[in-house]
């Protein structure tokens, strides 16, 4: 019993320390380190730092404001839960957006199964453009392939990473989705015209 | 180069992705052929529109809702993650645990499960595992009557055959009012599985350590159909190999919030 009082006294040593030196401006991988040990703070932080580019991606895929901001809110809890399992073998944000694109995922599958009709373009009051417009049409996996390369930046390797996919799969993919894209965006800028 | 060829390396092509050589051709194939050259301006000219995607949006500034959704949350942590991941199959299978009485019937040959004791927590002892041995006895704070009857008693499926050493350690992991997130063990990696394996009623597994550990331990806490709360505690024993050779789960059923729900026996 006088080790365990022992090693709960370490515990509380070290977690404010953690405590502290989460306030300064580590990298991604510190705050982890402290959010794996149930250090909120740390979470805190690294949410303040991902929450734009989770919302982007959320918003780009799901195309409406609201429903972003719970599915940003959803990615954070998941990931959350997640600490323990997160191995550190991406990058922390590769890793996030995985959980959003699976969260997204989700949430297009619940909305199939709530909604008797399927979500159309004009219901997307975000989707306004051409570019939204058509990248609605597309398969979701292409859809996501997309949004990752060119609106979150992701290399090719990262993507691999975030959706498990190969280097080659990845590539392939890309390619399928972008001869998609370009039939859905003629589609779409002709019958604007 | 057929136009087939040329179109199927068009977004190569776009991209830059091509050997000289290849690029030559296909640029000289493009200048003389109108259908191809369409393809490609309507190529680029998606591709231009793919630039235009939003890169970043302000996000809404929503810690405070983030915050009050992780409240009902424990933090990551061993048991934190086995009760969240498998929460909805482990209330299932409480039910079936404490509603059906499903190992009233003996284990048969094929069905075997490791050796597991089950025991339900003393309410006035501090550690949730007893000797596997031991006869069960009911919880002194429960009512008598229903909730008794239901709950099925204590059945030794094998004995178990954990040294002394290791049942001490076991009886140090703290109940679940003592687990503070703050004085929590190293996370430990676990494989999770996806139902829980439910043999002669028992819940055997659900989840293994990754990293084989002599001793793990986990709590569950799970509420009920009638709103009790049964935590439940887990602990597997292991062989130098790794191998799981005991594994017991215990539980203490707490009342539900609507007390009418419980009193009817």
């Amino acid at each position: 019993m006088e080790d365990r009082q022992t090693a709960e006294s370490n515990t509380k040593v070290m977690l404010l320390t953690m405590n502290m030196a989460a306030t300064y401006n580590g990298d991604d991988a510190a705050l982890v380190e402290y959010a794996r040990l149930g250090n909120s703070s740390a979470f805190d932080q690294l949410y303040l730092r991902h929450r734009d580019r989770v919302y982007t991606l959320c918003l780009n895929l799901c195309g409406n404001h609201e429903e972003a901001r719970d599915l940003l809110q959803e990615t954070f809890v998941n990931a959350w839960r997640g600490l323990p399992k997160f191995a550190g073998r991406s990058a922390f944000s590769t890793w996030l957006h995985s959980i959003a694109v699976n969260v997204c995922r989700a949430a297009r599958r619940r909305r199939k199964v709530t909604e008797p009709t399927p979500v159309t373009v004009d219901d997307n009051p975000v989707l306004a453009d051409c570019v939204h417009d058509a990248l609605a049409l597309l398969q979701p996996k292409h859809r996501i392939l997309l949004v990752l390369r060119y609106s979150q930046g992701l290399s090719y390797q990262e993507i691999g990473e975030c959706l498990d996919w190969s280097l080659g799969k990845v590539k392939i993919t890309l390619h399928r989705a972008r001869l998609e894209f370009k039939e859905a965006y003629k589609r779409m800028n002709e019958s604007e015209k | 180069m057929k136009c087939e060829d040329v179109r199927e390396r068009l977004v190569d092509y776009l991209d830059g992705e091509i050997s000289p050589e290849e690029r030559a051709e296909i640029g000289a194939h493009v200048k003389a052929c109108a259908d191809c050259a369409k393809e490609a301006k309507e190529l680029s000219c998606a591709e231009e529109a793919l630039h235009t995607l939003k890169k970043v949006e302000t996000a809404p500034d929503l810690i405070a809702d983030l915050h009050r959704r992780l409240e009902g949350v424990r933090k990551p942590r061993l048991v934190w993650r086995w009760a969240g991941v498998s929460l909805a199959a482990a209330t299932a299978a409480a039910a079936v645990l404490l509603w059906t009485h499903p190992w009233s019937a003996p284990p048969t040959p094929s069905q075997q499960p490791p050796p597991v004791a089950i025991k339900p927590q003393p309410e006035t002892g501090p550690a949730p595992v007893v000797p596997a041995e031991k006869e069960v006895v009911p919880q002194p704070s429960e009512p008598a009557g229903r909730r008794i009857a239901q709950r099925p008693a204590v059945k030794t499926v094998s004995k178990s055959v954990l040294p002394k050493a290791t049942q001490l350690t076991v009886a140090e992991q703290p109940v679940l009012e003592a687990t503070s997130p703050e004085i929590d063990a190293p996370p430990v990696e676990f494989a999770e599985a996806e139902e829980p394996i439910i043999r002669d009623g028992v819940i055997v597994l659900l989840g293994e350590p990754e990293a084989p550990a002599p001793s793990s331990s986990y709590f569950a806490e799970v509420t009920l159909p009638n709103g009790g709360k049964s935590v439940m505690e887990h602990v597997v024993e292991r062989d130098e190999n790794g191998q799981p050779h005991t594994i017991r789960v215990a539980y203490r059923k707490t009342p539900p919030q609507d007390k009418n729900h419980n009193q009817g026996g």
